[in-house]
């Protein structure tokens, strides 16, 4: 095996799995969205959103916050340092990959 | 599954960063701040030098403009709270930095200084004021619309240019010409904003998370 095929066994299937891949790819570029946005960018349904947002803040890879404004509920997610670092871990190896094995 | 997800990303992440801008209250809110500029340059040349109006509007010049950016900020959020969030969702995006803070101060007083030295020692190219500002804005507005891919600020780009360059190329005297600049960049931002205001209105519906 080539290093950079090697490299794709290391890579974190949490963050690999599309729908959370789209979760985090969001987060990465705010400082915080609500459950509302990331539903309607992703297009998941609430249930699988919430399951996926869940096995992330399992991670400590975000950090949700529930709140209201005024008497609607809304859920606050934002990207902690570790999921920052894991994404782009997670971008790197990918680039490599793709750079290196395909045309 | 990754090859062809990799562009849907980019997307992904593109339309996340312009999301601030797709209500169009930002371009309704900075077009008020244009008119009242406008207003000020306007008024700079109808009243008497020695007026006590003009010598107040003088002297609060920075004033009126930080508390029509601050006003603005306050109406534009909280309409965003009322109108925007319930419909769309909440988007909060990274403050800049102390560092990027000081860089931009810095950049933007050598900028100032720069233009403030070259109109002394060129009285002449005063009358390419409001080519220059509107050069600025078209600029700014490029820059935006590329990074974001918002293609209706390549229009207000262009409008830039061309409002700059009317009283320019029309020989109008240098404030009269800002306030002419200033008056017509503000009015096509209210109908670039509310076009897409509408736009959205239309083709959005208030939601809840439930």
């Amino acid at each position: 095996l080539s290093d950079e095929l090697r490299s794709l066994t290391d890579i974190d299937r949490l963050i690999h799995e599309p729908a959370r891949l789209m979760i985090v790819a969001i987060l990465y570029t705010v400082e915080s969205a609500d459950f509302l946005y990331i539903k309607r960018e992703t297009q998941l349904t609430k249930g699988n959103l919430s399951s996926h947002l869940s096995r992330l803040e399992d991670a400590g890879y975000i950090e949700i916050e529930k709140t209201y404004q005024g008497k609607v509920p809304l859920t606050i997610c934002h990207l902690t340092e570790t999921g920052r670092q894991a994404f782009e871990t997670y971008r790197d190896q990918i680039k490599s990959f793709v750079d290196h094995t395909l045309d | 599954m990754m090859m062809t997800m990799d562009p849907d990303l980019k997307e992904l992440q593109k339309r996340t960063k312009r999301y601030w801008y797709t209500d169009g209250l930002h371009e309704i809110a900075f077009g008020f701040i244009c008119v009242v500029l406008s207003l000020y340059f306007l008024a700079q040349v109808l009243l008497p030098l020695d007026s006590l109006l003009a010598n107040l509007l003088t002297a609060g010049f920075v004033l009126l403009v930080l508390g029509s950016a601050f006003l603005t900020r306050w109406i534009v959020t909280a309409i965003k709270e009322r109108l925007t969030y319930p419909r769309t969702g909440y988007v909060s995006y990274a403050k800049p930095g102390a560092r990027q803070n000081w860089l931009a101060a810095i950049l933007g007083l050598l900028f100032a200084t720069l233009l403030v030295a070259f109109f002394a020692t060129h009285p002449a190219s005063l009358a390419w004021m409001s080519a220059a500002s509107g050069l600025v804005f078209a600029a700014v507005w490029a820059v935006l619309a590329n990074r974001l891919g918002l293609s209706r600020f390549y229009l207000l780009a262009g409008a830039a240019l061309i409002f700059g360059a009317i009283p320019t190329l029309t020989g109008m005297q240098e404030i009269l010409g800002l306030a002419t600049f200033y008056g017509l960049i503000g009015p096509a931002m209210f109908v670039s904003g509310g076009l897409t205001l509408k736009s959205y209105l239309e083709n959005t519906q208030p939601a809840t998370e439930d």
